[in-house]
């Protein structure tokens, strides 16, 4: 009876553990993809047409944002008023990012954006957006020094330097089907 | 013998001296370096500070700043852009360090980087945020400064 008692708390202790790493795990993740276009359809975070690596850098700037990251605010701010070239819808995003980064940490470089971004708006859209900027400035703030950034995407994206090579193994660019001599 | 121990002398002095980042003492034209920002590190003791020691990037560059009177003051200097920590200070006659927390800051490419207030007391040192004194200093001391990098805040009615 005492053997029985011992394997079920073993096996209780196994299914708690399990699912307190998957918990953790799925916390993560979603935290990731927070700003994922899917997730923002409409709202501040929302972005098209960037490949992988943008899309999840994007993601990452976003994410810190809405924790009130100032830096990670005015990085979108800078990404958005890129993607404005192409799609002019994005400048009221360039605009409310820029205007909330500069609340918390005035810098020249931020008012720059400001006013690049607000140039191409309407007033009454400047009027609105400014609405946006009070709203979020409540809920989340600004001015919070989180995380390395730069660190941190160097990190993900980490890959080898050029001109390094692993004895016996081949990069995988290089790796193809044509051309490969059998060794006699 | 002998020479070899002067060479050795003659490169930790001028190692010593490559690690001790010039200041800007005046309201002056700032170059930055490629991939540089431009940081403000204030200090608030008692006592003269002989030397602050930071270090970034994982241990890789460390910069030092010298010769701080006592009192509230603010330093600008240069440094490539990333994560610095205050590794220690020599004040007292004594050498403080941080061994377990470190106060750290972030230095961004282009940008005035406030690193904070060191509160140097016997005991109780701690890095603080004061961005009013920031700002005041900024506007007062370094206008022109100021108006390049932090824009309108440093206006009159600001």
């Amino acid at each position: 009876m005492k053997m029985h008692n011992t394997a079920l708390l073993i096996f209780a202790s196994a299914i708690l553990l399990f699912s307190c790493t998957v918990a953790a795990k799925t916390e993560v993740i979603s935290e990731f993809e927070l700003c994922e276009p899917q997730e923002f359809s409409g709202g501040y975070g929302s972005v098209v047409e960037l490949d992988r690596k943008g899309a999840e850098v994007f993601g990452y700037y976003c994410f810190l944002a809405l924790q009130g990251e100032h830096r990670a605010q005015k990085k979108l701010a800078s990404k958005y008023l890129k993607l404005a070239e192409k799609n002019d819808s994005y400048y009221v995003n360039a605009y409310v990012w820029a205007t909330l980064s500069n609340l918390g940490a005035p810098r020249a470089s931020k008012e720059r954006l400001i006013k690049l971004s607000g140039s191409q708006l309407e007033p009454e859209v400047q009027v609105v957006s400014q609405g946006v900027v009070d709203t979020l400035y409540a809920d989340i703030g600004t001015g919070i020094v989180i995380q390395d950034m730069k660190k941190n995407i160097r990190n993900r994206y980490k890959k080898p330097l050029a001109g390094t090579h692993i004895p016996g193994t081949v990069p995988s660019r290089l790796k193809s089907t044509k051309n490969v001599e059998e060794p006699d | 013998m002998n020479k070899t121990l002067i060479i050795l002398a003659l490169s930790t002095f001028l190692f010593a001296c490559r690690a001790t980042v010039p200041t800007y003492d005046q309201d002056q034209h700032v170059e930055l370096q490629p991939g540089h920002g431009l940081v403000a590190f204030g200090t608030n003791s008692l006592d003269y500070i002989s030397s602050i020691k930071f270090v970034g990037d994982g241990n890789k560059n460390t910069a030092m700043i010298k010769a701080i009177k006592e009192g509230t003051h603010l330093r600008l200097f240069q440094l490539p852009a990333g994560k610095y920590c205050v590794l220690e200070f020599v004040a007292y006659q004594r050498l403080y360090q941080f061994n377990s927390s470190k106060p750290c800051f972030y230095v961004e490419e282009d940008e005035i980087n406030y690193g904070g207030h060191l509160v140097l007391r016997s005991g109780t040192s701690r890095l603080v945020h004061s961005e009013a004194h920031f700002f005041n200093t900024m506007r007062t001391k370094y206008p022109q400064i100021c108006r390049r990098f932090l824009g309108s805040a440093c206006d009159e009615d600001a």
